[in-house]
């Protein structure tokens, strides 16, 4: 650990090229918060006083105990790299050429996917990324969820291939063997950043090469690694090759023929692959050595290699001996600081490409130049990516990144929302930043302000903001782009106060939950039930608990969960239904039908939204749904809410005063979408049609309390003859086991109407993956189930993935979807039964 | 609660009418019933003791029938003129002087049948008939006798309407039953020898009951006769069990028991409480002209909104229907004053889902925004507003940021009201859609009027 005093930390922070900012991110349980230690224990910064205290990354006593990281955590280190090392770093925004130094500003993140908001979030106020990888287990759906979202949030990522301890003790893998998996998960991760990169794209190549040192090798738990620079190192002199030419020799089809001298492309029958006889072969020498206690053979491989162990470190055997051993050989600490700081961009290359990835606003204000360049001098952007809970209850620190200018004590700041539109007055505050602060693990230091291409943390600024936003004191600043989610908050609980009397105290808790979890909604339905909804059973535990605990701080009931679903239809109307305003006057003529397959989630992405000018929409309507060009033109509005996957198009012609009620019509639809007919679900992938309108020539007559219950009831009697249908969330699910458990997997899938889709061997490992859908109603109590009836070896992995129509009808009283239906109406209070089609429905 | 007051469309109307005419107890009354049911020989006293001029007669809806024999009788037996107040204003329960002045020098009121006995302004003299339909006695005593214990602490509730013949009830078994407590009503108009002496009993809307303490009172069962006053004394005992028989319902045999379900309604109201703190602009819903200090509550609801910086307007459209507020686009929610009877329909969940915008109660203001009311939040719901005039002036508390439960947004706390408060802006027609449109062929459209053009079939008439 290395002492600094918080006015060398804040001399550091202004050298903005020798800053890196990153995030250690994998599937759950590849080992990222043990190798973000063997780092911290390395290079971490303890500011003065606090020293001598360790355990970082553990910030909560319910990690420790599950052994999974929950939120994630920021760290800093201070890193210095050697002469020799510099010259790898060439491009001058690189490093400041006067300094040797590093301030690495590293994130932990989970990796458990009911937790990847949390990774989102990371991501966002990083510019690189260490994805690690457990050799034994291959590229996971996590690791290509996470990656895959580095990838379009403009984050550049290095390789980290954990565990091979596990692939040399356990598995005993064969060199070659290892050699093999280890360019397979290379392959694997190189294939799906070519998926979503564009390698002639602002930010360039960025596949992961060992060649190039860009992907690192190694243990966590055991604290060692390396790279191919490493071992090029050792044998440059030898030799006499350049190390990077030489690092280029030891990855792939490579061979040296000891006898000749000559290196070659293709393997024969004298040659040997060079990865496997310069760098496997010694380190297998090690673990043969050791774990067999050949002490003749360990003593000249210490001598060998250079290793200097400390006498009582010598008198350690097997295991222990090889920790010690592989730690003074290849010191994981070592080597991972130097791929970071290498091969990880530092702010000032990172915000060139990311700025118009980050910025809503004209890519050339002052706000937009100032990110480009990560200008101190420029107007404060900053980005508020999570709310850290304080030790003054009900209190946060606001935690995000400096993007350009600099934030300081008591500065006066605009704190915008993610609602903000420039020139309104909504969501937007101007208050002055009570207090700067550097967030250290746990610790936090007071900091007189922060520059730009920094992390650090507000106080102050929770109140004005729900989750996330935006600080700038440029008065014409757009917000930074809102972040996306790879997950949805799909589960629920209903929970109430177990004493009534505390209800106002479980809706103040509510109200900090949300703030404390990027995901995680509460919100109070108009049937009274108060509602937390997270993405999967882990994560609704975990925030009970804190709701519990640390926010509400009163005994809470919960509801067993339920999902929310969607309303659809499945058909167009079979008739054109009229509603007639309570005045008799007004007529609504209309039909719903369903959406084309994929413009419903067009919708939910953005590619299709109610920002866009109609006439780009109307072509892409046109051209990818075979809409009428016309009628594409003419969409109202979206629902519910404005947006959402629900549209309302004018195909009348020539009706008079029809726009004097299309407020009428669409508060109507927004209503009718938002509570849709069968059990006042939302509803999903339906367009209805407007046919034709009379209405009385009296404005008067046609009010918005005329028309809005009109324009409902006729949406509701488009809905019921338009063969209603019920949604349901769907997992997909990605289960690890050995070969003997894939029967037992399938067995608790049949039961809970899950469909494998994809089985398939985990190659050069006795590990299967087996892929399913499975429906999130069915998935409470799922991960139990399976480890019962696997004898604990199955792990499922699940992560939502889209909505699928429940089968049967729910207008049929026999069905499982009318069972289902009248559930949710029983919970909401609603009459049981049916909605009457008549009730609607008006004849000529 | 007065159905035709609220409905959206005739088709509620025809129903609730096909209700009433299944509980024959209102129906049945034959004409030579009527002198009793209606208690015409009071009437015909207290008219000739007065000596009143011109009398209104208000009917609720069910009554309506019988109204010109009552007519009749009256004039007959007083030679003085009768008016029959046809169409109330707010509820049938609440004495409708508004429209009594309509009727040129009206001298008094007479209101039959069922009364929220909320204190009137007292404007001009009112006689409450809460008439005596048909019960079959024999039938509520025998329910009487086998649900409830001689060693039952019992306190007997009910519907106004009902008062004769629970008391005839009372009479008969108060022999054998010691521990029964008998309740009295507190009719407005005699209210001048009221309480005073009894000082040791609990009053619960308009009714006294004969208990030392609020704790005693949480000791007893209650049985209740009747209907329509029940969800609101359950509100305001919420612990009690009550057991519920309903003469009205002929098939009913026995008690249904029923407990407040006041937690449930305390967390829906919570989800209002939020709607209010995220609207920006609040109307103040006059649903009635007669309940005491209904002013005063208003002068405080626009004190309260205006201290917390929401507009605020006034509304008084007469009867509330769906209509007639969706008119008001602009207003995201509602706040209704009106006499609790009525109150209680609109937090009911028969009124969910008719209303385009939330209907509040003065109290869900009141735990929304002043200091200090949420601290008796979830253990009680006050539907009476009377006691908030009592409180002086409104105590708001600090208007600070606050994300809302229901959007998931931050709400602004300031809303600059100076400038626009009070008024609602008029937007034209929007040009730009048609403008897109092609010119088109003009072609001859519909002609006729809107309930049946010229080339649709004739309207049938049923």
């Amino acid at each position: 650990m290395v002492n600094f005093t918080v006015d060398e930390i804040r001399g550091m922070m202004d050298r903005k090229k020798n800053i890196r900012n990153m995030s250690v991110i994998a599937h759950v349980d590849h080992g990222k918060s043990t190798l973000t230690d063997s780092l911290v224990s390395k290079a971490g910064i303890i500011a003065g006083a606090k020293a001598g205290e360790t355990r970082f990354t553990d910030t909560r006593a319910d990690e420790q105990e599950r052994c999974i990281t929950i939120k994630s955590t920021a760290i800093s280190m201070y890193f210095e790299l050697e002469d020799r090392d510099l010259v790898f770093i060439t491009h001058p925004d690189q490093r400041d050429p006067t300094q040797k130094g590093f301030l690495i500003n590293l994130i932990d993140s989970p990796g458990h996917v009911d937790f990847s908001s949390e990774v989102t979030a990371a991501l966002r106020v990083t510019d690189g990324a260490l994805v690690v990888v457990d050799c034994v287990s291959g590229v996971c759906v996590q690791t290509e969820t996470v990656l895959r979202q580095a990838i379009a949030e403009r984050i550049k990522p290095v390789l980290f291939m954990n565990k091979m301890d596990r692939a040399l003790l356990e598995l005993q893998l064969e060199q070659e063997d290892l050699f093999q998996t280890f360019q397979r998960i290379v392959e694997n991760v190189n294939v799906i950043i070519a998926t979503y990169n564009d390698d002639s794209g602002p930010m360039g190549e960025v596949r992961v090469d060992p060649s190039k040192g860009s992907v690192g090798f190694g243990s966590g738990l055991h604290g060692w690694a390396f790279t191919l620079k490493q071992f090029s190192e050792m044998y440059a002199d030898k030799f006499k090759i350049d190390v990077n030419k030489l690092m280029g020799r030891l990855w792939g089809d490579s061979f040296f023929n000891a006898t000749t001298k000559k290196w070659s492309k293709t393997k024969d029958a004298e040659n040997k692959r060079s990865f496997n006889m310069y760098v496997l072969d010694p380190i297998y020498k090690v673990f043969d050595a050791i774990m067999n206690y050949k002490k003749e053979t360990i003593d000249t491989l210490l001598v060998k290699l250079k290793i200097e162990l400390r006498p009582d470190d010598r008198e350690q055997e097997g295991k222990k001996l090889l920790k010690v051993v592989m730690r003074n050989w290849l010191p994981a600490g070592e080597t991972l600081l130097q791929m970071i700081a290498i091969h990880l961009p530092s702010p000032v290359t990172a915000q060139k490409y990311r700025m118009e990835m980050l910025y809503e606003g004209p890519l050339d204000d002052e706000a937009a130049v100032g990110i480009k360049t990560c200008n101190p001098q420029g107007p404060l952007m900053m980005y508020i990516s999570k709310m850290v809970p304080t030790s003054d209850k009900g209190r946060f620190y606001a935690f995000g990144r400096v993007f350009s200018g600099i934030v300081a004590t008591g500065m006066k700041a605009r704190i915008m929302g993610p609602n903000y539109v420039p020139g309104k007055k909504d969501d937007v505050a101007e208050k002055a930043i009570q207090r700067t602060i550097l967030m250290m693990g746990r610790y936090v230091e007071a900091i007189e302000d922060v520059p730009c291409g920094n992390i650090c943390g507000l106080v102050g600024v929770d109140q004005f903001l729900v989750k996330t936003g935006t600080i700038t004191t440029f008065k014409d600043a757009h917000n930074l782009k809102v972040m996306k989610f790879s997950v949805s908050p799909v589960v629920r609980v209903a929970v109430e106060p177990k004493n009534p009397a505390d209800l106002p105290k479980l809706v103040e808790g509510l109200k900090r939950l949300a703030k404390s979890d990027p995901m995680v909604q509460c919100m109070i339905e108009e049937s009274g039930e108060h509602i937390v909804a997270g993405a999967g059973e882990l994560h609704l535990e975990i925030c009970l608990k804190d709701l519990e605990e640390d926010h509400a701080c009163i005994p809470i009931k919960k509801s067993d969960p339920v999902v929310s679903y969607r309303e659809t239809v499945s058909e167009e109307s079979d008739q054109t239904c009229l509603s007639k305003s309570p005045n008799k006057h007004n007529r609504l003529f209309m039909k719903a039908c369903p959406m084309p397959d994929g413009l419903a989630e067009d919708i939910d992405k953005g590619d299709v939204n109610p920002r866009d000018d109609f006439k780009i929409r109307g072509r892409y309507l046109a051209d990818k749904y075979d809409y009428d060009i016309t009628e594409a033109r003419k969409i109202w509005c979206f629902g519910p809410d404005g947006t959402g996957p629900n549209l309302l198009m004018d195909c009348t012609k020539g009706v008079q005063y029809l726009n004097e009620i299309k407020d009428s019509v669409v508060a109507g639809f927004q209503w009718a979408t938002k509570e849709g007919v069968l059990c006042e679900e939302n509803l999903r992938g339906v367009r209805f049609n407007i046919y034709d309108v009379t209405l009385h020539a009296d404005a008067i007559h046609r009010g918005g309390g005329q028309i809005i219950p009109t324009a409902r009831r006729c949406l509701y009697a488009c809905a019921l003859t338009a063969a209603p249908k019920l949604m349901e969330p769907v997992y997909l699910c990605e289960i690890q086991c050995p070969e003997n458990a894939v029967g037992g997997i399938y067995g608790v899938l049949n039961r809970r109407r899950g469909v494998v889709f994809e089985e398939q061997q985990v190659a050069g490992t006795p590990m299967f993956v087996v892929k399913a859908y499975l429906p999130v109603n069915e998935s409470f109590g799922f991960t139990a189930d399976l480890r019962s009836n696997t004898g604990g070896q199955a792990f499922p992995q699940c992560v939502f993935d889209h909505w699928q129509v429940f089968p049967g009808d729910p207008l049929d009283a026999g069905s499982r979807t009318y069972t289902v239906v009248q559930d949710i109406r029983k919970r909401k209070g609603m009459k049981e039964g049916l909605p009457d089609l008549a009730s609607y429905l008006d004849k000529m | 609660m007065s159905s035709t007051a609220i409905t959206g469309d005739g088709r509620a109307a025809i129903e609730k009418t096909i209700s009433v005419v299944e509980s024959d107890i209102f129906t049945s009354i034959t004409d030579d019933m009527l002198e009793g049911v209606f208690e015409l020989e009071k009437c015909t006293n207290w008219v000739k003791e007065n000596d009143f001029q011109r009398i209104c007669l208000q009917f609720p809806d069910e009554y309506l029938t019988y109204s010109p024999k009552i007519v009749e009788y009256l004039s007959e037996q007083t030679g003085k003129r009768f008016y029959i107040l046809a169409d109330s204003t707010y509820g049938s329960c609440c004495v409708d002087e508004k429209t009594a002045q309509h009727v040129p020098n009206s001298d008094s009121i007479i209101h039959f049948g069922p009364s929220c006995l909320t204190v009137t302004s007292g404007r001009i003299p009112i006689l409450y008939i809460f008439t005596r339909p048909p019960v079959n006695q024999k039938k509520l005593k025998s329910v009487f006798i086998e649900n409830i214990s001689p060693e039952e602490k019992v306190v007997i509730l009910y519907d106004v309407i009902y008062q004769y013949a629970v008391d005839a009830l009372y009479n008969e078994i108060r022999s054998s039953y010691p521990l029964v407590k008998m309740s009295t009503l507190i009719v407005p108009s005699t209210s001048k020898d009221k309480p005073d002496a009894l000082t040791s009993a609990v009053i619960k809307h308009n009714r006294i009951i004969p208990c030392e303490t609020n704790d005693e009172l949480e000791t007893c069962n209650i049985f209740f006769v009747g209907q329509r006053a029940l969800p609101n004394l359950m509100l305001s005992m919420s612990s009690n069990t009550f057991k519920v028989y309903d003469p009205a319902l002929t098939s009913q045999e026995s008690v249904s028991t029923q407990t407040s379900a006041i937690n449930k309604l305390i967390r829906k109201r919570s989800f209002y409480v939020e709607k209010i703190k995220d609207a920006t602009s609040v109307g103040i819903l006059v649903g009635t002209l007669v309940v005491q200090n209904y002013l005063s509550v208003i002068d405080r609801l626009k004190q309260i909104l205006k201290k917390v910086g929401k507009k605020h307007y006034i509304v008084s459209i007469g009867e509330i229907n769906p209509c007639k507020l969706g008119n008001f686009m602009d207003i995201e929610c509602f706040v209704f004053v009106g006499c609790p009877e009525v109150v209680n329909y609109y937090i009911s969940d028969e009124s969910k889902g008719q209303f385009f915008q939330p209907i509040l109660t003065p109290y869900d203001v009141e735990l929304a925004f002043c200091e200090g009311a949420n601290e008796a939040w979830g253990q009680e719901y006050v539907i009476d507003w009377s006691f908030l005039v009592a409180k002086g002036e409104p105590i708001v508390n600090k208007v600070e940021e606050d994300m809302s439960l229901i959007t998931g947004g931050m709400r602004s706390a300031v809303i600059n009201s100076e400038s626009d408060s009070g008024v609602i802006n008029w937007r034209g027609l929007t040009k730009q859609d048609e403008l897109m449109n092609d010119p088109k062929v003009i072609y001859e459209g519909r002609s006729g009027i809107a309930s049946s053009y010229s080339d649709e079939p004739p309207v049938k008439s049923t």
